[in-house]
């Protein structure tokens, strides 16, 4: 049971962080950015060719694969967003080429690395440390630290620096944003970069817990996303505890229900919060 | 007398401004009232309201009796409600024509199943409906664009187009949000002629307007409106006159 | 000719899937990423029925199209009634999940190694085992698809789903009961699907999550926009230009492990330079997409 309940928190750490990462551009752009779930893949095959490839040392490689994750996120809005929200297309255009985007970048990934799973791990898998009863490996407990790291960050940064007050002035009402002097595009690149960085460093925890192959983000990502309903959007503490719900729920209900049923868990946590609490459970009533 | 729709301290708040502020006031069957005040005064959020579009945050509104706040709306749209928009409101990428089909109420062709098991009296009310479309089509004078898409039309076209859809609808109240902002002046004089015609037909109107030399000697009564609230209200050259309303529109 | 006949049955699925999913996201706006979900609904329902009850094929398929339309009804009721676009996200977490039980839940279906030896379907006496007589059926089932989209679109039914999709507020205040217009038209076209899922099952007699990802509902989508949402004939247009292309690229000389992913990057190329450059696809109206 010790087991269970720590893999609910790191489960639902990682889905909290996979949410945030995606948070501060859907709350900018408004549309359901879905190649953010491939920016989540590059994050580990960035790794895995400098640390791999290049032979690069991690402490190299890893931030440099965060930062050409969020290079990644800023060339999708430069090429393909921006151009689209000059135009004033309709929400409907934005996901279709985010659509069209995600297959591209995913089958660019399985043509160079090739389909199969790759690791970027050094060693044998190492036996977990004992915890309170439960096993937990170093890399599990980087990625708990790193997500706390993430959401408190997050927090500060959105309430105190110039930046995400901007943000937060432009997510609710682009107009009020312009008279008062924001310039949006910037604004919003901003957001695709620190969006993206974010996926990449997930992927690359991932990575290293788990190995990787070209799709490994989509699932995480759905998570994601369904976290961030019922958390309500506009609030990083729901969001964490949106996730920290789904997660548990997912842990204990494949714990009595079978592991096939896990992510059905979660579907069904998202249609009740759809159906009973649309806002999410810290989100304000509209 | 016998109040047809009455309108009671309905309430809307947006982010702390009143947009409505306890407005309230009737309308007999039969009449043409205008609704006037200056830009801010919350006049199209009324018809948002009446219409369903917006929820209110206090007050009611009942139509013969019937409630109207809080039920969805399209429900009220079809309890015998039409409205046009201030910015036109078209279905663009279709013909005129079907525009007009659209607005017909209660169209047994609309529904998934009877579509399936009711095929022949679909087809039979839908020849009806393209008759009815193109007499309602005559009457405005558009019967010649009636094949074009509607995004094709000139502005004061497509505002009569939208009137027509009014006609079509049926209804017994028609809320029309601006009907002549932008129309030119022979246009003006179609669009008030229509007017008359549905006033005479025993429609009740209730028009949003700015261009009231045009428009002021077809009210039967004019409601003065600003910062949600009803100032005044009464015959056209009593408003005419009114200080607060000649204060209002000085300031 | 054997090859050919496969290929055109091929088309046909496509033209199936792409023309249901045209009337959720070409006439009335709603873009579905969970249709190949509902596809595989409708495939395993047919494979796990004949191949544990034994039921005939039209039993079957009648079965899958009424749980295609129940899955239909979960998904859409919940999301739709909503103002705010959530449905969107719960078509995708509906496509992922599918997936996901489809590949987990081995004791029913199998997992990843797939169901095998999947029955021949019998129409009346008609032992369906040829190419031929399956390229019989697949027309057949076009024919039959092709008109329901047709009689749906060309209605009074059809005429609101097109007004929604244009302006629902406007459809709203004609009094039009707009959340109920969409949801019927997405169980609609999830029943559809199952057309497609029976025959496919039936005609490769092997099924696997595989076939069913969230890549294979964005190759619908891109069917729909490349050849025109919001046409009738567009998806047709599209599915013959889609399936073709592969071929095509093995006639080059291309590898099989390079011109899967080849294919890929074009569909999704196309479909990021279309909405840039072209979003009315090849015979798609001028407007459908554009503000």
């Amino acid at each position: 049971m010790e087991q269970l309940f720590l893999n609910g928190i790191l489960v639902g750490l990682l889905i909290s962080l996979i949410s945030l990462s995606v948070y501060p551009v859907i709350c900018l752009v408004r549309f359901f950015h879905f190649a953010h779930a491939v920016v989540i893949a590059a994050g580990a095959y960035f790794s895995f060719l400098l640390s791999r490839c290049f032979g690069w040392p991690m402490g190299i490689a890893i931030p440099l694969a965060i930062l050409l994750s969020a290079g990644l996120g800023c060339l999708m809005e430069v090429a393909v967003y921006k151009p689209l929200r000059k135009r004033e297309a309709k929400p409907i255009v934005f996901i279709l080429a985010s659509l069209g985007l995600y297959t591209v970048l995913q089958n660019v990934i399985s043509l160079v690395f090739g389909d199969d799973t790759k690791s970027i791990r050094t060693g044998p898998v190492r036996e977990g440390l004992n915890f309170l009863g439960a096993r937990i490996t170093p890399i599990q407990i980087i990625t708990i630290v790193t997500a706390i790291v993430v959401v408190v960050g997050l927090l500060l940064f959105m309430k105190y620096t110039r930046l995400g007050k901007a943000m937060r002035t432009v997510a609710n009402d682009a107009n009020l944003a312009r008279v008062v002097g924001i310039d949006s595009d910037r604004v919003i690149m901003w957001a695709f970069a620190i969006g993206s960085g974010l996926a990449g460093l997930a992927g690359i925890l991932m990575a290293l817990d788990t190995d990787m192959t070209p799709t490994m983000g989509m699932r995480p990502f759905m998570m994601g996303i369904v976290a961030m309903i019922i958390g309500g959007k506009d609030s990083i503490i729901g969001i964490v505890l949106g996730a920290l719900l789904l997660a548990f729920a997912q842990q204990y209900g494949a714990y009595y229900l079978g592991s096939e049923w896990q992510d059905a868990i979660a579907f069904a946590i998202l249609l009740i919060f759809l159906l009973f609490r649309p806002q999410g459970f810290l989100g304000k009533k509209v | 007398m016998n109040k047809w729709l009455t309108v009671e301290k309905l309430s809307k708040n947006f982010g702390g401004v009143k947009a409505l502020d306890e407005f309230s006031c009737h309308f007999e069957q039969g009449e043409v009232v205008g609704l006037i005040g200056p830009n801010g005064a919350g006049k199209t959020t009324f018809f948002n309201v009446l219409g369903g579009m917006l929820e209110a945050d206090s007050g009611s509104a009942q139509l013969n009796k019937k409630k109207l706040t809080s039920i969805p709306a399209h429900r009220i749209a079809n309890m015998g409600i039409a409205r046009t928009f201030q910015k036109l409101r078209l279905i663009r990428q279709v013909s005129v024509l079907e525009n007009v089909m659209l607005s017909f109420r209660n169209q047994s062709g609309e529904n998934l199943v009877s579509l399936v098991i009711r095929w022949s009296k679909v087809r039979t009310q839908e020849s009806e409906n393209y008759d009815k479309a193109l007499t309602i089509l005559k009457r405005v004078g558009l019967q010649e664009k009636a094949g074009d898409l509607a995004d094709t039309l000139s502005y004061g076209q497509q505002k009569l187009l939208t009137l027509a859809c009014c006609i079509a609808s049926d209804a017994d109240l028609l809320l029309l949000d601006e009907p002549l902002a932008g129309v030119s002046p022979s246009m003006i004089e179609i669009v008030l002629e229509k007017l008359r015609e549905l006033k005479n037909e025993g429609k009740t109107i209730v028009v949003i307007e700015h261009n009231l030399e045009a428009i002021m000697d077809d009210f039967d009564r004019v409601i003065f409106m600003d910062s949600g609230r009803k100032i005044c209200e009464g015959k056209p050259d009593e408003i005419r006159n009114d200080p607060r309303v000649i204060e209002a529109y000085l300031k | 000719m054997d090859y050919l006949i496969h290929i055109l049955i091929l088309i046909g699925i496509y033209v199936m899937l792409s023309s249901s999913l045209n009337l959720v996201a070409g006439y009335t706006g709603m873009l579905s990423i969970a249709h190949a979900a509902f596809y595989g609904v409708g495939a395993y329902t047919v494979a796990l029925m004949s191949l544990n009850l034994h039921t005939p094929f039209l039993v079957n398929l009648v079965c899958a199209i009424i749980i295609c339309g129940i899955f239909g009804a979960v998904v859409g009721i919940p999301s739709l009634r909503i103002k705010d676009d959530y449905f969107i996200i719960a078509a995708f977490a509906f496509q992922i999940i599918a997936f996901s039980v489809m590949n987990n839940w081995v004791s029913f279906t199998k997992g990843p190694m797939g169901l095998p030896g999947i029955p021949q379907p019998n129409l009346f006496g008609w032992k369906i085992s040829s190419y031929p007589d399956f390229l019989l059926l697949t027309v057949i089932m076009c024919v039959v698809c092709l008109l329901i989209c047709w009689r749906i679109t060309h209605s009074p039914y059809g005429r609101v789903l097109q007004a929604i999709r244009e302006d629902e507020t406007f459809a709203l205040s004609l009094g039009k009961n707009v959340a109920g217009y969409k949801i019927s038209v997405f169980v609609l076209g999830a029943m559809l699907t199952a057309l497609p899922g029976a025959l496919y099952t039936t005609y490769i007699s092997y099924i696997d999550p595989s076939s069913f990802t969230v890549d294979e509902s964005i190759f619908i989508i891109s069917i729909m926009i490349i050849g025109g949402a919001g046409r009738l004939w567009g998806p047709v247009l599209g599915a013959v230009v889609l399936v073709m292309l592969p071929e095509l690229l093995r006639f080059v000389g291309m590898p099989n492990s390079i011109a899967a992913n080849m294919r890929q990057i074009f569909y999704g190329g196309a479909l990021v330079v279309c909405m840039l450059w072209r979003p009315q696809g090849l015979v798609g109206k001028a407007d459908v997409l554009r503000k």
